[in-house]
Order: C-alpha cells, then structure tokens, then sequence
C-alpha cells in the first residue's frame, strides 16, 4: 500500500508540472488560437537556464528561477513580435508551422549560449523531504504543488476579476470588436506569449532540481502539455489541471507497476482511448461552428 | 605569352612542393570519433580535451615514433548511425590508419563489421563486453570490459559481506550488458539479486524501482547506467530513504559526479581506474609516472579536475605508439592493426596485454574501488 501512495505521491508532483505546463499552453491558444509547438521548448528553457545559473554560476535557486522565467517570458514576446505578428498570411496552419519553427531556433538557441551539458542543481530552500504516513515528499515537490495553486489561482484572478483579463478575452472573442472599444489586440497578443512562455519557464524551473536540464527536453515536454490540454478538453483551464494530474499519474502508475519503458504509450494511449469516446476531452463543449 | 609562363611556373611549384617535403618518416594520420554532443556529450568532452593536449604534446617532441601527428577529429553526437557515416568517411576520404573512439557501447558494437571490411582498427572506449568478444582483427578496447569490471565489483562484494544485492540499470546497450553480466557472476560468489529494475537514460523519476530495491532487503545497490540517469538514481534513493551502500558503475568514475549529484553522493563507492587517485598510488607503481604527469597537464591546462575517461586517449596513443615503433614507411590500417594486437604498454586505464585472443588487455586488478569522501574520491581499501 505503501508502494502505491508513494507511486501516487510522485505521479502527482509530476502531474503538477504537466498541469502547469498545459495551462501556459492554454492562455496563447485562448487568445490566439494558436497551438504552440514551441511551448514544450519555453519548459525546456525555464530548467535549463535556472540549472545553468544555478549549479555553473552559483546564483541561488529561487533567483535564478526568476532570471528564467523573466528571460522566457521575453523570449515568448519575440516570439510572437519578430514572427507570429509580421506572418503575411495569419492562418493557423501557417502560424502553427512558426511555431515548429520557433521550437528549433529556441533549441539551437540554448545549445549555443547555454551548451549541450545535462545541468543539475540542488532544490529550492526548505525541508529536504517530508514524511507523510510512510509516503516520502521531496521539498521541491512542495514547491511544485505550491506553484500550481499559485498559478491557477493566479490566472483565474487575472482573467476573471481584472480589467486586464477582460481585454484579453474580449480580444480572444473578437478581435475587430475589442479595437473598436480601445482594446489594442496585437498588445493583448504579446501579453499572452508573455504570460505563457513565463508559465511555461515557471513548469520547467520548479521540477528542473528533481530531474536535469537539457537543452533536447522541448519536446517531450510539449507532448505531454499538449496531451494534458486535450485532455481536459482545449480550451478549459480546470480540463487542463485535471488532464494534467491525470497524465502524470497514469505514467507514474505504468512506471511502477508495468514498465518504465511504456509509461508514455501507456499514458498517451489513455489519452486515445478518452478521445474516442469524448471527443471534446473530458471537460470540453463541443463546439457547433456555422458555415 | 606572360601570361602563360606566370602560370607554368606557379603550376611547376606546386607539383614539386609535396615532394620537397617528404623528407623524413611519412606522418601519421588518426581519426577519432568522440560524442561531442547528444546525452553522452559529457563522456565525450573529455576524451576530446585530453586527446588535443596529448596530440600537442607528441607532436612538440617530434611526433609519434618519430611520424607527425595528425589528427581528424567527427562528432558522432553518441547516434549509430552517424557513426557509421563518419566511419567511412574517416577511412574512405580521410584515409586515416587508425581510428580512435567511439564513445559509447552501442556505436562500438554497430561498428566491429564496419572496421573489419574497411580494414582500419578501431580503438574503442566503449564498455561492453560483446565489442571484444569474440575478438576481431580491427576491434580493439582501451576501457576495461564490463565483464572484467564485474567480476571484480562481485569478488569486492563478497569481500565486503554482501549476499543481497539490488541491481538498478538502464534500458541502453550499456546497462543491459553489465545486467546481463551481474546476473551471471553474482551467483558464483555467493550473491543472490534480490531486485532487478530498469529504467530509461532520459527517464526523470524512479521512485518506483527504488522503492522496491529498498523494501526487497538488499544489502547494498548497484546502479548500473550513464547520465543523466546516473545521478537521479543516486539522488532520489537518498532522498526516498535508502540507507545501504551504493556502487555507481565506471561510467560515472568522474570528480563531477560527485558535484552534480551533491551531498547524495557522499559515502557512495564507484568503481573506477587508479587515474582518479593518481596522486595516492605508492611511488613504485608502473602506473604513478604516467598518471601524475597526465592528471597535472589536464589540471593545468583545462582548469578543471580530469574524469577517468581523460585516460582513454593516453592509452589509445601509447598502444598506437607501440604499433608503430620500429616501421617504417607508409603505414595502412593493416599494420597498425597487427602492431596493435602485439602491444604492451601500461596506461592509464592498467597495464595492457594484448594479443591475438584479447584485444582489450586488462585484468581484474586494473580497477579500484573508490569513495567519495568530502567531495573527493579517495581509495576505498
């Protein structure tokens, strides 16, 4: 039993991050409707930077958490200034294939500043673990949990009860209509890439002292992200918590008790199998487009 | 017309300049195959500095038995394939007589047909067994074999009272093989494997193979596998609680280890070649000259403390070295090969001996059993 809530205990933690990774994602496909493939790489960045500083450069953890995220999110308004907005043709598919584009530059990007070394570091100040009825929490899967309330505490604030949150909404629903009532949309799009690339930087920063940091991890961690929004249904924060607590259990339960070389099939397979049945995810609306 | 002379005798220089040249013994031209970058980037790195300061080095004093070094340096980026591509490229266009490298296990095995049909040894710093075994005639090894290295592991278990041991290794060709192995000599000495998990190199959490290696009762853990799995699995049994000694495997023999993987290294072993402790062997062990003078000219030169790997390209030059004393002329892969399974020189990695039915050389004595104690590795009597 013991085995199984530690198992659970650690899918959880991973879970978080996939959820905090997934609801970073969200914000630029609510605003833009664009997928961004190269969200997995913002995560990637976030640990990688916060590893470098950290363990090469001696900065304290927390600081250097916050130098990635700052220097992410500004990477995710280039993003969207230098190639997202100046894209001649604003169709999804084309913005999307920027995207992919992006992911490589950003990966190049960290292999020459940054080097092709695996960085790890020590974890953020507090209990080094806590014992919880057998279970063993590492501290930094506190600060993980921690973070995801923050954060989805946060952005429910931010776009429920702040001025701001209402422009990027009414920018997402309409963009000429928002102009029309002084909503600058192209100032509401470069605040999206900011707050994901900086939610994105904050997925990867916090779980970077349990794992590593390395520059080929974008994609992975964009697959799992994107994998959790759908799952709880694009477009729906709580879906994306959900999916994403979801996704980092069910691999954390393949890993234990299957085998650790299956888990992502295992997890990506439920994730198959929810679609079929649910097309939408699983707190999805279906959506009925007129033609 | 002045046109025509100017270019007849700039055409007349350059055909005579190659053979002005040629005054003295025909260089020698290396190849060496290194992942400089991909998840054995850190393997490589080092193997790169030390085999620059040695080529350096050889060359300042006239060469390699009197031939000038050169040396033709590929990135395999730790992937078969472009191992393979750069293989023939450094034998076929290149036409180097000796190819240094590769790096890891599973190129070294995807290249022993590829060294035989272009005839060109290839001196391995891969660990598995199955490169040298069967032996063939262009397949040589500098690092000892994984079965060398575990023999020796299980006779220090036994030594040490260990009769329970948790085996933890990873899901590549380097870990299955040193599995495989354990398996197989473990019984011999007395050791049952109370717990076999594996897990992937890039895999960030094993809280579920620790967790049953430390409740099936092990007297001690072995964790047989690269980075960065390595050190997650050394950091995180330490934070879920596992107490008993843990032996992390050679390929992470490194002063970086124990940094990287912070105080959860502390009081684990490593099995390891005398060069991480050069400086502690007694004053009359053949090894100690060469080891000091290696370990102070890496220090100085690079900043930083060398990892064992930084032997392999001292070893891989001495043993070409004593291929190719004593001839003359043109070299081809062929001579240095047979000059190659002739060889006895002693190294960093041990004192080699090889012959015709042993390309790697070495003996269970070549490795030590090292602790790390206050961020050094020190000999573990």
């Amino acid at each position: 039993m013991n085995q199984f809530l530690q198992i659970l205990a650690s899918g959880g933690v991973l879970g978080a991050v996939y959820a905090i990774t997934a609801l970073g994602f969200l914000i630029v496909y609510n605003a833009t409707k664009v997928i961004n493939f190269a969200h997995g790489d913002f995560v990637m960045m976030g640990g990688l930077i916060t590893a470098a500083l950290s363990s090469a450069y001696g900065v304290p953890p927390l600081a250097a958490a916050l130098v990635a995220v700052a220097v992410v999110a500004g990477l995710g308004v280039s993003l969207d200034r230098l190639a997202i907005q100046r894209a001649r043709r604003k169709e999804h598919l084309t913005l999307v294939m920027i995207t992919i584009g992006a992911a490589s530059v950003f990966r190049g990007l960290m292999e020459i500043v940054v080097g092709r070394d695996i960085y790890f570091m020590d974890p953020f100040p507090g209990p080094v673990r806590i014992t919880l009825g057998g279970v063993q929490i590492p501290g930094q899967g506190l600060w993980v949990l921690a973070a995801l309330v923050l954060v989805a505490a946060g952005l429910w604030f931010v776009f429920r009860r702040t001025l701001l949150g209402k422009a990027m909404r009414a920018a997402a629903g309409n963009g000429r209509a928002a102009q029309l009532y002084g909503i600058d949309p192209q100032l509401m799009s470069a605040i999206s890439y900011a707050m994901s690339g900086g939610l994105g930087a904050l997925a990867g920063a916090v779980i970077v002292p349990l794992a590593s940091g390395y520059y080929q991890t974008g994609l992975y961690f964009g697959l799992k992200g994107f994998a959790a929004a759908i799952l709880g249904g694009l477009g729906n924060p709580f879906g994306a918590v959900i999916g994403g607590v979801l996704i980092g259990l069910m691999e954390s339960l393949a890993a234990g008790y299957i085998s650790s070389g299956y888990k992502d099939s295992i997890a990506l397979g439920v994730l198959l199998a929810v679609l079929l049945l649910r097309p939408s995810g699983l707190f999805g609306s279906s959506e009925a487009v007129r033609v | 017309m002045q046109r025509f002379w100017i270019n007849a005798i700039v055409a007349g220089a350059l055909f005579v300049a190659p053979f002005a040249a040629e005054a003295e013994e025909p260089g020698i031209k290396i190849g060496a195959m290194i992942a400089l970058s991909g998840p054995a980037a850190y393997l490589g790195d080092p193997v790169q500095k030390s085999l620059k300061m040695l080529v350096d080095n050889y060359n300042a004093r006239g060469g390699i038995a009197g031939r000038k070094l050169t040396l033709v340096t590929y990135d395999t980026e730790g992937n078969t394939g472009k191992a393979v591509q750069l293989f023939r490229r450094l034998a076929e266009s290149d036409r180097v007589v000796a190819i240094i490298g590769p790096s890891t296990t599973g190129e070294s095995l995807a290249l022993k047909s590829v060294a035989n049909e272009l005839k060109v040894p290839m001196i391995s710093f891969g660990a598995g067994t199955d490169i040298v075994v069967p032996p063939e005639p262009y397949v040589f090894k500098v690092p000892p074999t994984d079965e060398v290295e575990i023999r020796q592991l299980v006779v220090d278990f036994a030594r040490r009272g260990v009769k329970k041991l948790a085996l933890l290794y990873a899901a590549s060709p380097y870990g299955q093989s040193g599995a495989t192995l354990t398996q197989q000599l473990a019984p011999s000495a007395g050791i049952s494997l109370v717990a076999q998990e594996q897990f992937q190199l890039l895999d960030t959490d094993m809280t579920a193979q620790i967790i049953r290696a430390r409740d099936s009762g092990a007297d001690a853990m072995l964790i047989w596998a690269t980075d960065p799995a390595a050190t997650l699995v050394v950091k995180q049994a330490v934070a879920l609680n596992f107490t008993k000694p843990i032996y992390n495997s050679p390929a992470v023999a490194d002063p970086k280890f124990i940094t990287k993987a912070g105080a959860a290294a502390d009081g684990t072993y490593v099995q390891g070649s005398r060069l991480l402790v050069a400086a502690d062997l007694p004053a009359d062990h053949p090894q100690r000259p060469g080891l000091v003078w290696l370990t102070d000219t890496y220090r100085k030169r690079f900043n930083e403390e060398p990892p064992q790997n930084a032997g392999h390209p001292y070893d891989a030059l001495l043993l070409i070295e004593s291929a190719v004393a004593g001839t003359s002329g043109e070299l081809s892969g062929e001579i240095v090969a047979k000059g190659l399974s002739k060889a006895k020189v002693c190294g960093a990695n041990g004192c080699f001996t090889m012959s015709d039915k042993d390309h790697n050389g070495l003996s269970p004595d070549s490795m030590v059993i090292l602790k790390a104690v206050k961020g050094t590795w020190k000999l573990d009597e």
